[in-house]
């Protein structure tokens, strides 16, 4: 009797032995994930940081001012280009029913025709909705008026962009590749002291 | 007991039972056999005990590894920098400045194999290395040789690539400025160990050490762009030497741009000459000129002693000794307060700051902060160099903004509180909380300073800065020229040459300072270079494109309102609500 009962609790020793070293080496697995992943995350972060810092740099306004001017037919807006509120804007009169479709916005070639009148401020008017060309009828006088508001001295196909190719991109120094933009930091910025 | 003697078949308990209490002498059999139980359950103790200790040691080490390395329990946090330094962002979060970890390559030549295929392969990826300097640092009997500090990541992935044994990286931090030269006056630069050694870097040195959060500044990158863009613009137009320029909320007192050129890129600044690294902006005390006539206006009408509607004599010059104070723009006849300032009257201003007296001006001048540096967080911070003793002659050309020197920042800060309802707050270049109450202190009545605000309109509508009219964003503001002191002896074709502009007037919201150094005339200018023709344009220029960026809405400038807000008479008196033909400005008069 003596002899089974030691038996029994030498067993269940041995037993909580055996699960309490196999719950250590898991911890310690665990532990060396959790290690590894930190790493990771720290170079991630790093990684993160030198991206920010090479947003940046792109971002700078003296290039993105360059890079508009090169590829934007957009201006600094002006003090005159601002109103007080809605209503101050004369609304365009309604299209006459042969107007072309509307303009293309400066700089950009629209890739289907716009259906005509379905863009001017007099179609957002509260009035009853009527097909465009009935709402013409009463204002056929003003048709010729037709002209968009702001009108540039532009073709309206303009020549075809230079698009941004890499060959284009100016190099500096001719160390870095040409994609890392970071290298290319580096070397504007005073390069590896 | 029986003392029989025994027989031989007695039972073994009879015998032990017959044994006789008094112990006899035992043999020495039994005395060994003793001994040696004894021993052996002393060493059969110590063993237990050695491996009970050695299976608790064992416990100890494998499961609760104690002992051993500290287990990494925490996480490593998301938010957390994983660099030394913090960063300094813009008012919009624009990075300004950086730490990234790079990788710097290093040898130890005893491992090499062949130098001479490891340096061929390793100049082959990165290029800006010499062949022969590479070759000899690998052939040298040091273990540790520098080959190149910062690596890019992909530079240093193409030398991991190579597999060159006895190639090493080290993790270093580099500082980064992605805004390069934009900002180098402002925030410094730091050394080789990252430790500042000029403007912000410097004085937040320990901050930025600490507290991995970013350093949020009053700068607004874009301001700042266009703010350099213009001046320097200006410096090249009149061949100057050098420029500052400010831009400043009045309300708050934010710096939200500041420039001081010549600058210098904050990566590299080694090897440049003092007037490079010198902040003309905040470092630089300069005699201020007819800017300072704001300050001796509002003075003189802050004393009591001077009303608006006052005028003065200003038809012939004022003898002091052997000077003569005399007027750039004379009149020839007695002036109101309005056109002392409107056609920056030097005489009047005298005139004016005599009447109000000069200890009220000394004590006006102090409550300006023009006797110690600014607030400002920089260390380049100067001190102003004013007259000690302040006699009545300092008094005198005081007032027209000779013999004080005080910074642009000083002026800015200053000229702030004489337009924004009177109050001046400590000029910073740390973002303001915007829930947090503005410090600040009352140093002008409201009423002077709207007088103030109209007289400052008036110089651009029809004074001597019509050129930084700009066309809905109502300007106003006071030209500078100084003659620059060199020696003992002013010279008469170096001038600074300033302009302080305000907008919007009819509620002052930004301040717009411009100050050239040494502008030489063109052409164009009809042969001047004072503040007017030099500093004012720019100014213009500067506030038709930070208008729309700062939210300003533009206005009617001829409205009744704006005008009822921002107009004043000649003769001192402000016109009445809804009467224009009193605020129509007089036919102009021929200088």
């Amino acid at each position: 009797m003596k002899g089974k009962s030691a038996l029994i609790w030498l067993g269940l020793a041995g037993v909580a032995g055996a699960v309490l070293f196999q719950t250590s080496y898991e911890v310690q697995g665990r532990e060396e994930t959790l290690a590894s992943l930190n790493r990771k995350i720290v170079a991630e972060q790093e990684a993160i940081q030198v991206l920010k810092a090479e947003w940046s740099y792109l971002n700078n306004p003296s290039r993105l001012e360059t890079q508009a001017a090169a590829h934007l037919s957009l201006r600094p807006t002006d003090a005159r280009q601002f109103v007080a509120s809605a209503e101050v804007i004369p609304l365009r009169p309604a299209p006459a029913p042969e107007a072309a479709p509307l303009p293309p916005m400066a700089g950009l070639t629209p890739a289907q025709p716009l259906p005509s009148g379905a863009y001017t401020p007099a179609a957002f008017k509260p009035a009853p909705a009527q097909p465009a060309p009935a709402a013409a009828e009463p204002t056929a006088k003003t048709a010729p008026k037709v002209q968009p508001a702001v009108t540039k001295p532009q073709p309206l196909q303009p020549p075809p962009r230079p698009v941004a190719t890499p060959a284009s991109v100016k190099q500096a120094p001719a160390a870095p590749p040409k994609t890392d933009t970071l290298g290319i930091m580096i070397a504007r910025l005073g390069g590896n002291r | 007991m029986t003392d029989s003697t025994l027989n031989g078949y007695e039972s073994l308990s009879a015998v032990y039972a017959a044994a006789p209490t008094v112990s006899k002498p035992r043999s020495s059999l039994a005395v060994a056999l003793e001994q040696s139980r004894n021993r052996l359950m002393v060493t059969a103790a110590v063993v237990a005990l050695a491996f009970t200790a050695i299976a608790g040691k064992l416990v100890d080490a494998t499961l609760l590894r104690n002992g051993a390395e500290e287990p990494h329990q925490t996480a490593a946090e998301a938010a957390a920098s994983p660099v030394g330094r913090a960063d300094i962002v813009d008012r919009n979060g624009n990075l300004l400045a950086t730490s990234l970890a790079t990788a710097s390559l290093h040898a130890d030549p005893k491992v090499m194999i062949d130098p001479k295929d490891a340096a061929k392969k390793l100049v082959a990826v990165l290029p800006d290395l010499d062949y022969k300097e590479v070759l000899e640092k690998f052939s040298s009997d040091k273990r540790f040789v520098w080959i190149k500090r910062n690596l890019t990541p992909r530079q240093q992935y193409q030398v991991h690539r190579l597999g060159l044994p006895g190639l090493y990286f080290e993790r270093e931090e580099r500082r980064f400025y992605p805004a390069g030269k934009l900002t180098s006056h402002v925030i410094g630069y730091t050394g080789i160990d990252n430790n500042g050694l000029a403007g912000l870097e410097q004085h937040f040195d320990k901050r930025l050490r600490n507290d991995p959060q970013p350093l949020q500044l009053s700068l607004d990158l874009r301001l700042q762009h266009i703010l350099k863009k213009e001046i320097s613009a200006a410096i090249e137009e009149f061949r100057a030497i050098g420029a500052a320029g400010m831009i400043y909320d009045v309300k708050t007192g934010e710096v939200m741009a500041m420039v001081s050129l010549p600058d210098f890129d904050p990566q590299d600044p080694t090897g440049l000459d003092q007037d490079t690294l010198f902040n003309r902006a905040t470092l630089g005390v300069f005699e201020m000129g007819s800017t300072f006539k704001i300050f001796n206006t509002a003075m003189a009408l802050e004393s009591g002693k001077v009303r608006l509607t006052d005028s003065f004599d200003a038809s012939h010059g004022i003898q002091i000794g052997r000077f003569t104070i005399n007027d750039y723009h004379s009149m020839h006849r007695a002036l109101t307060v309005a056109e002392i300032f409107q056609h920056s009257s030097n005489i009047g201003s005298v005139r004016m700051a005599l009447a109000a007296g000069v200890p009220t001006q000394r004590a006006f001048m102090q409550k300006m902060g023009f006797m110690r540096p600014t607030s400002l967080e920089l260390p380049e911070n100067g001190w102003p160099l004013v007259p000690n003793p302040w006699r009545e002659i300092n008094a005198m050309t005081i007032s027209f903004g000779h013999g004080i020197s005080v910074s642009p920042m000083h002026t800015v800060a200053a000229a702030a509180s004489m337009i924004n309802g009177g109050i001046m707050h400590p000029p910073t270049l740390i973002k303001r909380n915007p829930d947090a109450e503005i410090p600040g202190e009352r140093v002008l009545s409201p009423q002077t300073s709207d007088i103030m605000r109209r007289l400052i309109r008036l110089v651009v509508a029809e004074g001597t800065a019509k050129g930084a009219a700009v066309p809905g964003y109502v300007v106003g503001g006071k030209t500078g020229t100084a003659e620059k002191q060199k020696g003992r002896h002013y010279v008469k074709n170096a001038r600074m040459s300033s302009f302080l502009g305000a907008f919007p007037m009819h509620d002052p919201k930004y301040i717009v300072y411009v100050l050239i150094d040494e502008p030489k005339a063109t052409a164009k200018t009809y042969g001047f270079a004072t503040g007017g023709w030099v500093a004012a344009p720019t100014a213009g220029r500067i506030i038709k494109q930070i208008g729309p960026l700062l939210g300003v809405q533009p206005v009617d400038e001829n409205s009744p309102d704006i005008r009822y807000a921002v107009d004043i008479n000649l003769n001192g008196t402000i016109p009445v609500r809804g009467s224009t033909v009193a605020s129509v400005p007089p036919p102009a008069r021929t200088n």
